[in-house]
């Protein structure tokens, strides 16, 4: 697959690569574009703009002002325009330029018709009244071109010319509500390439960047996107999957490139192309491919509100029309100005020790023909591979400082994480935080250490060589991301050290929190191995709250919410297992078993995984899936020296090089 | 030094070698009367500038403390440089200080009375009220550091309507207990030792609401012997009970560490360690202050040069067996073949803390070196300077404890740093604040020489003066010496 940043070219070559392996229909398959998009569209509406030809101009949702690429100086234009109407969900640059703003439904709020890539038809249904007066885009259409009617009405109209017969589309109409989706009738495409093209498509290839030379690569962030997501705190608190910068971006290097420049990370440098500028920090990434500079879009937001305001830098501003996501030829000048504090959730990026120069083995990472010869000659009863690797010595050998609890009683729950599968998208921490009513703290306060997240991705490099700090020198690295949370110990050390007994042991083997008794000594967070707790140094929530009015309302309703001086953590989301026990009790009552089915009850990390990587359940039914995961031999404790017995384990990431590859 | 008062004869004599007899404890007058006119003086007279400067100066950094910890309690321990792995910073370490500190005073007047250290007399009040007000700036700090402080009485095992009892398991709460139960019986100690001076200061008084006041903490004593008898004994009691106190508290505190999991705290060399540690802080702060007390009120004939070099000579054993504890946490690392406990050694003396750790080391081993002369240890200044050192030494200690284990645990994905914010700093500047105060009012309301004690240990103290059989200080004290 190609990037949808790179030119046609690109594609072009892509699609030829694919139809060379026969992928067409096999591991590809090609769907009709329902809204193919046109190069130089906005240009043309740029032109008329300029002529003066535009007078009345109606934007529905987007903000060109902030990210039609600056050489066409959209908002200029649009200042211009005698009736210029935005239908915007926020304030943000377009709206602070257009005559009229009109304040748009949430999707959430409102009726629609939506169709996915492949086809599938889905009916958008309200889930909450609109809670401001608004209206939405295909409400706003038609009381443009007519009367005016409310989506509903629109969406029930639009099944009208669908399906003529009164009985037919009631039918329907109910089929479709009650499944969700109408599958599509769409059919796959196999295009037809015409080969002559492509030698000219590969003679166009850009030559690779040189020190003298340097090339920019302007990237949609994986937080705020191309800017649309900025005002959303919990996407600015999200650490960047390799970065781990928050609420901010900065022109990224690698380890060589950086070096040859002399800079280094937070060091504020002048990025110039032609005559535009931006003055921007630096972030050293290892792995940023030599002489490029990656600069991600949707930061230095303006008249957006307090979230997206202050948050990074602008860089639209080196976005020009002739070149959005690939420019050659930037110049970088030392900044005057020293240094910008940069706030990262990550200090040391790699398992390898300062001055010891020893490898930690947290986080267990290794290849296929390592795995496949270890398991083969391993003996019965000596241990499994990830084992070997991230323990010392055999459990026989291990003790712990505390003792393991004794009740056991109902079902036992547990967590498997597959290292191989999980791709660091950061969903999990923001389900989590959505979930458990987990506080946003600010930049100020990330660059204090004390951000809120329960699980969170721990990002580790590894290379062939290491700096005295520990850290790559190369950029020729791995990544491995291991998502870490609470892992409910058995031996918890948490629960030892808090005089007044606020976290102790369920018989399920939760590791459970009473906040209303906590006192905030911190004793608990002192001595977990995992750092897996977090505090309320402040009163966030309350700080939070005070930061708009909609975001008491945002709460679960399930979950408490912490005062300040309350120490918090993850427990298994144990509002939703105590709900699935309520459920298997009503049902219990029907057929007399009354306990939680496997898979009834989620957690919202698990819940919205898109590989599926954390599996959670009952660890003492061996039909579990989670106790057929534990099952596997990549199954390994994080710290299992220690003997915290950890209900959390995790599967080894095992990576399959292609040596012709390497 | 030496006041015109002491001849230099009667200098050397005090300081001659104690193998070979045992000089006379004062200089200078010696009488009954001279001694208590000495010691009563400074709470008599009107209080001179010096006096007034210090304890206003003491007053306003109280204030900070007062107002800093103000702020706290509205705004959260959010305003303290404390993060995610650095949960403990200074307030902690300033926790542990202090309570180092507390342990002269107990060690001084019942540890060294059971081993009968007369040199102890006339500075056992003093350390004693030391030992008080630095347990009240100790207990201050687990006060303020929790989150929620109004909850703070849920540690105390309180019968409530809920059943719910404290976690007897955790450190925390043996700490509440030790702490207490130490401050407790020190401050009784201090008080009961207190009586027959406040009698003296009582009979002394020129004013009625001197009279009344003294006389209701003199508790009626009239110097009988009956009154001496029961009170001897009393003394007696409470210095055995206070004696493992001594052991127990600082034991108790280092198990806040030693019982967590976190290398660099779970040692089992920590409890012995914490006592002597705690012992070599604690008399370097009792010399700190006696040096600027007993030249601020002309006590050197009452606090000579040889009490002053007893003193030394117990921080440079105390100092040598911290020397050997911080050797023996280098050699267990090694040893032990942990690699979080070597890693956690290393990173100490490497690491972004390493200046912390030298000049920990700087000031708790190197310092105290010079005491192996017999010069330095007679020589004011120096011994000034060096408790000073070990004063700042000894913080560090506990600051590299804290925080350098913390910073850098187990997952090298949450490592982190720490800095002090203003307010941390604030905290153990007003900490000294409320110190001062105190010692202030000390000085100026109260004996700050056991004048009873003193002149029991005085050669004419002695009915059988020389004739006594185990007694050598008499024999040796010989009136034309």
């Amino acid at each position: 697959m190609v990037g949808e940043r790179q030119p046609p070219r690109v594609h072009a070559l892509g699609y030829a690569l694919n139809q060379l392996l026969d992928a067409y229909g096999r591991t590809l398959t090609l769907m009709p574009a329902l809204d193919p998009r046109i190069d130089g569209e906005i240009e043309a509406l740029v032109g008329e703009m300029k002529q003066g030809r535009v007078k009345t101009l109606v934007m529905l949702g987007g903000n060109p002002a902030y990210d039609v690429p600056v050489d066409l100086e959209f908002g200029e234009l649009l200042a211009k325009i005698p009736t210029s109407i935005a239908l915007s969900l926020c304030e943000n640059e377009t709206t602070q330029l257009a005559r009229w703003v009109v304040p748009a439904s949430h999707y959430l709020e409102t009726w629609g018709e939506l169709r996915a890539t492949d086809g599938t038809l889905t009916i958008q249904q309200p889930l909450i009244r609109p809670l401001v007066e608004s209206v939405s885009a295909i409400e706003f259409v038609s009381w443009l071109m007519g009367p005016r009617r409310d989506g509903y009405a629109l969406v029930r109209q639009r099944w009208k010319a669908r399906y003529p017969n009164k009985a037919y589309r009631e039918l329907m109409w109910r089929r479709t509500l009650h499944d969700g989706v109408q599958r599509s009738d769409d059919k796959a495409i196999f295009p037809t390439l015409r080969y002559g093209g492509l030698s000219s498509a590969y003679a166009q290839r850009q030559a690779a960047p040189t020190k003298d030379n340097l090339e920019l690569c302007l990237a949609l962030d994986n937080s705020v996107y191309d800017g649309r997501f900025g005002s959303n705190a919990w996407l600015q608190e999200l650490p960047d999957p390799v970065t781990k910068l928050t609420w901010d971006n900065a022109a990224l290097l690698g380890v060589a490139t950086a070096g040859r420049l002399g800079l280094q990370s937070e060091d504020l440098v002048e990025l110039s192309l032609g005559d535009r500028t931006l003055a921007l920090p630096v972030w050293v990434v290892p792995g940023v491919a030599e002489n490029t500079i990656v600069l991600p879009l949707g930061y230095g937001r303006q008249h957006s509100g307090v979230v997206a305001e202050g948050a990074g830098f602008n860089s639209a501003r080196l976005r020009l029309s002739t070149s959005p996501f690939f420019v050659q030829g930037v110049k970088v000048k030392r900044g005057v100005r020293g240094s910008y504090p940069l706030a990262s959730t990550q200090a040391h990026g790699t398992m390898v020790e300062p001055h010891t120069g020893k490898d930690r083995p947290v986080a267990v990472d290794a290849t296929l023909s390592e795995y496949r010869a270890y398991e083969k000659k391993r003996k019965k009863g000596e241990r499994n591979f990830a084992r070997k690797r991230a323990q010392s010595v055999p459990d026989s050998q291990l003790q712990s400082i505390y003792k393991e609890t004794t009740v056991k009683t109902g079902q036992q729950w547990g967590m498997s994480i597959d290292l191989s599968s999980c791709i660091g998208c950061n969903a999990c921490t923001v389900a989590c935080q959505a979930e458990n009513n987990i506080s946003t703290v600010g930049k100020k306060e990330v660059l204090n250490g004390r951000e809120m997240h329960w699980i969170r991705l721990d990002r580790y490099f590894e290379a062939e060589s290491y700096d005295a700090e520990g850290e790559v020198t190369l950029d020729d690295v791995q990544v491995i991301t291991q998502p870490m949370a609470c892992q409910q110990c058995e031996t918890a050390p948490c629960e030892n050290v808090c005089p007044v007994g606020a976290t102790a042991h369920s018989p399920e083997g939760l590791n459970d929190m009473a906040y209303n008794r906590c006192i905030g000594t911190r004793y608990c967070a002192n001595n977990c191995p995992y750092k897996a707790r977090t505090f309320n140094f402040f009163n966030y929530t309350k700080r939070e709250d005070a930061t708009h009015p909609l975001l008491a309302m945002q709460r679960n309703p399930d979950v408490t919410v912490r005062f300040r001086g309350v120490m918090e953590k993850c427990t298994y989301c144990v509002q939703r297992i105590n709900g699935a026990k309520i459920d298997a009790k009503v049902r219990g009552q029907r057929t007399g078993k009354s306990v939680i089915r496997d898979g009834a009850a989620l957690t919202a990390c698990q819940q919205v995984c898109p590989t599926q990587a954390i599996v959670f359940g009952d660890i003492s039914d061996p039909n579990s899936a989670v106790a057929r995961h534990k099952r596997q031999t990549r199954d390994f404790a994080v710290l299992a020296d220690l003997r915290t017995l950890p209900r959390t384990t995790y599967l080894a990431q095992i990576r399959n090089p292609n040596p012709e590859l390497a | 030094m030496a006041t015109p008062r002491v001849s230099a004869v009667e200098h050397e004599a005090n300081l001659s070698d104690p193998l070979s007899g045992r000089a006379p404890l004062l200089l200078g007058d010696r009488s009954l009367h001279g001694i208590t006119k000495a010691v009563c003086r400074p709470v008599e007279c009107v209080p001179s500038r010096a006096w007034t400067l210090f304890f206003v100066v003491s007053v306003a950094m109280m204030g900070l403390y007062v107002l800093t910890t103000a702020y706290l309690f509205y705004e959260g321990i959010g305003i303290w440089g404390v993060n995610n792995p650095v949960n403990w910073g200074w307030a902690i370490s300033n926790f542990v200080f202090w309570v180092g500190i507390s342990h002269a005073g107990t060690l001084i007047s019942a540890v060294l009375y059971l081993f009968r250290q007369k040199w102890r007399t006339s500075i056992n009040r003093f350390a004693e009220a030391m030992t008080i007000f630095a347990v009240v700036c100790a207990l201050s700090y687990p006060t303020i550091h929790v989150g929620r402080v109004w909850l703070l009485h849920w540690v105390f095992p309180i019968p409530n309507q809920m059943g719910t009892w404290p976690n007897f398991r955790s450190p925390l709460l043996w700490d509440v207990f030790a702490v207490t139960i130490y401050g407790l019986v020190s401050f009784i100690f201090w008080y009961l030792g207190m009586i027959p001076d406040l009698a003296t200061l009582r009979d002394r008084a020129k004013t009625r609401a001197r009279k009344i006041t003294y006389g209701i903490f003199a508790l009626g004593w009239r110097g009988s012997t009956r009154h001496w008898k029961h009170y001897e004994r009393a003394y007696l009691l409470l210095a055995a009970l206070a004696t493992p106190l001594v052991l127990s508290v600082h034991s108790i505190v280092s198990f806040d560490f030693a019982i967590s999991q976190l290398p660099g705290w779970h040692t089992t060399i920590f409890p012995p360690y914490f006592v002597a540690g705690a012992v070599f802080s604690g008399f370097a702060m009792v010399l700190t202050l006696m040096v600027i007390a007993r030249w601020a009120f002309k006590f050197e004939h009452i606090v000579t040069i040889r009490h002053l070099e007893n003193m030394a000579k117990v921080i440079l054993l105390t100092g040598m067996i911290i020397a050997y504890a911080y050797g023996m946490e280098l050699f267990i690392a090694w040893y032990g073949q942990n690699p979080y406990e070597s890693f956690s050694c290393a990173n100490r003396a490497f690491g972004p803390y390493a200046w912390a750790y030298w000049i920990m080391i700087v000031c708790n081993v190197i310092a105290p070196q010079i005491f192996w002369f017999k010069r330095a240890r007679q020589n004011v200044v120096v011994l000034f300077v060096v408790s000073i050192l070990i004063n700042i030494g000894m913080w560090f200690e506990r600051f590299v404890i804290t925080v350098t284990s913390l910073h850098r645990d187990f997952l090298p994905s949450s490592w982190g740093d720490y800095s002090p914010t203003f307010f941390d700093v604030a905290a153990l500047v007003g900490s000294f604040g409320l110190f001062f105060t105190l010692f202030a009012l000390f000085i100026r309301y109260l004996p700050m020489v056991a004048m009873s004690e003193v002149k029991a240990g005085l050669p004419e103290a002695k009915p059988h003066h020389g004739a006594e059989g185990g007694s050598r200080e008499a024999s040796a004290t010989g009136e034309g010496a």
